[in-house]
């Protein structure tokens, strides 16, 4: 372990030359601008900014593009908590929260405590990417279908704890959530499901306008119904945190960083899951679990470090094994693959200084993006200026540029107003939104990892409980869904009392 | 409530039993292990059954409290329409006419529609919106954004 801290500093010294610095400024600074903007996550970001390192030399290139990855992570964040428009899936439960925290003139105290939670948990993930990579992606080894299919099946069972004011609805959101998962060639043999002929369903709906559609469209559709949004001044003196701030927050911050860390390793599961993670345990932890929804800072604190801490571990299977876990560390293992290094355990041994130098770079740009967006609080809040019928209009037209560039085709523009209608039915008929985003991510992988273990066993289901590591995860999500349901029958009870 | 729940579940059903119906044409089981139309058939069962569950619920369990909202009036279901068309009129027009006439439009609707009517400040938010951001995205983000017919 000792050479992995010496390879580090050597790494540390490389990522902090001038030059280097520089590019990890201009890729965080990018990255959140382009973060702000509905639709345009990483990968997006990632995707466009691609092309400009292509003249760069791999260390800076790299370093840019990393920073522009958990840049654009945060930029997200600071449309949920101030317009209630997620800039990419991960950060659509900080809408619940945070927005609700600006509403009562707290945008500055979410936005610091999200960029403090970001800091801690990014800079614990490259901590644990650094001690704890090898045997880590060793564990990650071991997943097979039926081990992966137990894990999703385990994220699942956290929708329930996601439940409104009904568990029917709450189910019936998520299935529909998989029923737009499942549009597409089928991912086992390629068969065309529910894609009515259309050329622009065969790679599937975008989770992404999904997401823009039912929060964006949805929410604008349902604003204008309301009065209008005051305007909210914040200053930096508002993006103080109070002691009690602190609080409240610090084991949320710890425990994001946790299941961040953990989930974000395993390749394709979504920092959406993290994030909704985090919030679902968060709210069973709390003694008041009824401020989650109304402005509750743990809301904020937790699944922003569980973002952010998934962002940074999701690396860990690329470095170590040369698995990209997400879409977005895809993008980044094609810029590794244009600079001539392959990612793997070859690149440790072939180019040590380069893949030290990224991971270094991982801790200067989380300190770059604390700097960065704590001052800039204020700017982002002021936002909150802007009369509502400018604002909303401005949020249309985003989520329309959004959905437009993301593939350059009209019909996501479609596919972005078709999910605000629904989204906005469904906030009036009080069908929670979020479990339908949540398996529309997990949907594909559901399904592959069941067919899969299926076909190992040809199609004996015993095999999902024969294999310890799998039945212990089931037990685990039998647990939780049997938990969640007692707890919200309970609760139901409780309100339906008092009707 | 009652009525916009039985409504909801009548809803999804019917949408469960599309989908059931879509779904059929699609091997159920295939000599690898489970087809393309397992997931379907089994997730359309469950979809009928919640939405049976929710139609119940509205019938024989208590009265649900409406969300607390404010009623739907006219104006705002006139801005509502507008903001739905608008869009679809995006989608539309925006290859044909390009990016930046078609911006420029959907804001010159949008602004005045959803209440803001002061003049310059909407042509200044439309040309910024429509021109402004076509030059961000395409010189600074290097992201093609549709040029129309008339070479805009």
């Amino acid at each position: 372990m000792e050479s992995s801290i010496g390879l580090l500093l050597g790494g540390l010294a490389t990522a902090l030359e001038p030059g280097n610095l520089l590019f990890a400024l201009i890729g965080c600074v990018l990255g959140t601008l382009v973060g702000v903007l509905p639709g345009l996550g990483p990968v997006a970001a990632t995707a466009m900014l691609l092309p400009v390192t292509v003249g760069m030399a791999p260390v800076p290139s790299i370093i840019m593009l990393s920073a522009i990855y958990y840049g654009a992570m945060y930029g997200g964040t600071i449309t949920s908590v101030l317009v209630n428009v997620p800039g990419e899936a991960a950060s659509a439960i900080t809408c619940l929260d945070g927005y609700q925290m600006a509403r009562q003139g707290r945008a500055g105290a979410a936005l610091a405590i999200a960029a403090i939670g970001s800091f801690i948990g990014g800079t614990l993930a490259t901590m644990g990417l650094v001690l704890l990579a090898q045997p880590l992606a060793r564990l990650g080894l071991r997943f097979g279908p039926p081990e992966f299919f137990a894990l999703m099946i385990l994220g699942l069972s956290l929708v329930v704890g996601l439940a409104g004011r009904s568990i029917l609805r709450t189910l019936a959101s998520a299935v529909l959530g998989l029923f737009v998962a499942m549009v597409g060639i089928d991912p086992v043999i390629g068969a065309q499901r529910y894609t009515f002929g259309s050329l622009e369903l065969l790679d599937g709906v975008n989770v992404v306008v999904v997401a823009m559609g039912l929060f964006g469209v949805g929410e604008v559709l349902l604003n204008l119904e309301g009065k209008p949004v005051r305007p909210i001044a914040v200053s930096l003196g508002s993006a103080t945190l109070k002691r009690a701030d602190w609080r409240a927050s610090a084991m949320p911050i710890l425990r994001g960083s946790a299941i961040g860390f953990v989930l974000g390793f395993i390749p394709g599961v979504s920092a959406v899951v993290s994030s909704f993670a985090s919030y679902v345990l968060e709210r069973k932890l709390s003694r008041t679990p009824d401020r989650f929804g109304n402005g509750a800072i743990e809301g904020v604190a937790g699944p922003e470090t569980a973002n952010n801490a998934h962002a940074n571990a999701a690396l860990i299977p690329l470095f170590t094994l040369g698995i990209p876990g997400s879409s977005t560390v895809a993008v980044l293992m094609g810029a590794f693959m244009m600079n001539g290094l392959t990612p793997g355990p070859f690149l440790f041994r072939d180019h040590a200084d380069i893949a030290w130098a990224v991971i270094a770079s991982l801790y200067v740009g989380n300190v770059i993006l604390l700097v960065l967006n704590l001052p800039l609080i204020p700017l982002w809040a002021s936002i909150m200026r802007v009369p509502h019928a400018v604002l909303m209009t401005i949020i249309l037209a985003l989520c329309v540029l959004g959905a437009y560039t993301l593939e350059s085709n009209a019909f996501n523009v479609w596919m972005l107003l078709l999910f605000g209608i629904i989204g906005y039915l469904m906030r009036k008929l009080d069908f929670p939104i979020a479990p339908l985003v949540l398996t529309a991510v997990l949907g594909p992988l559901i399904e592959q990892s069941l067919r899969r273990s299926l076909e190992m066993s040809r199609g004996d289901f015993s095999i999902l409980f024969a294999r310890p590591l799998s039945l212990s995860l089931l037990v685990l999500a039998a647990l939780v869904l049997a938990g969640s349901t007692v707890q919200a029958v309970a609760k139901l009870r409780g309100a339906d009392a008092q009707i | 409530m009652r009525n916009a729940q039985l409504a909801a579940g009548g809803a999804l059903l019917a949408l469960a039993a599309f989908l059931f119906a879509q779904g059929q044409s699609l091997s159920y089981y295939t000599p690898l292990g489970p087809g393309p139309g397992f997931f379907p058939y089994w997730l359309s069962g469950l979809l009928a059954l919640l939405a049976l569950g929710i139609m119940l619920r509205a019938i024989l369990g208590p009265p649900e409290a409406p969300p607390n909202e404010p009623p739907l009036t006219p104006r705002v279901a006139w801005r509502g329409a507008v903001a739905i068309a608008t869009i679809g009129a995006v989608a539309l027009l925006i290859d044909p006419l390009g990016f930046r006439l078609t911006m420029l439009c959907m804001l010159a609707t949008l602004l005045p529609t959803l209440g803001y009517r002061r003049p310059l400040g909407v042509a200044a938010i439309a040309v910024a919106g429509g021109f402004g951001t076509a030059e961000l995205f395409q010189r600074v983000l290097a992201t093609p954004l549709p040029v129309g017919l008339l070479g805009i």
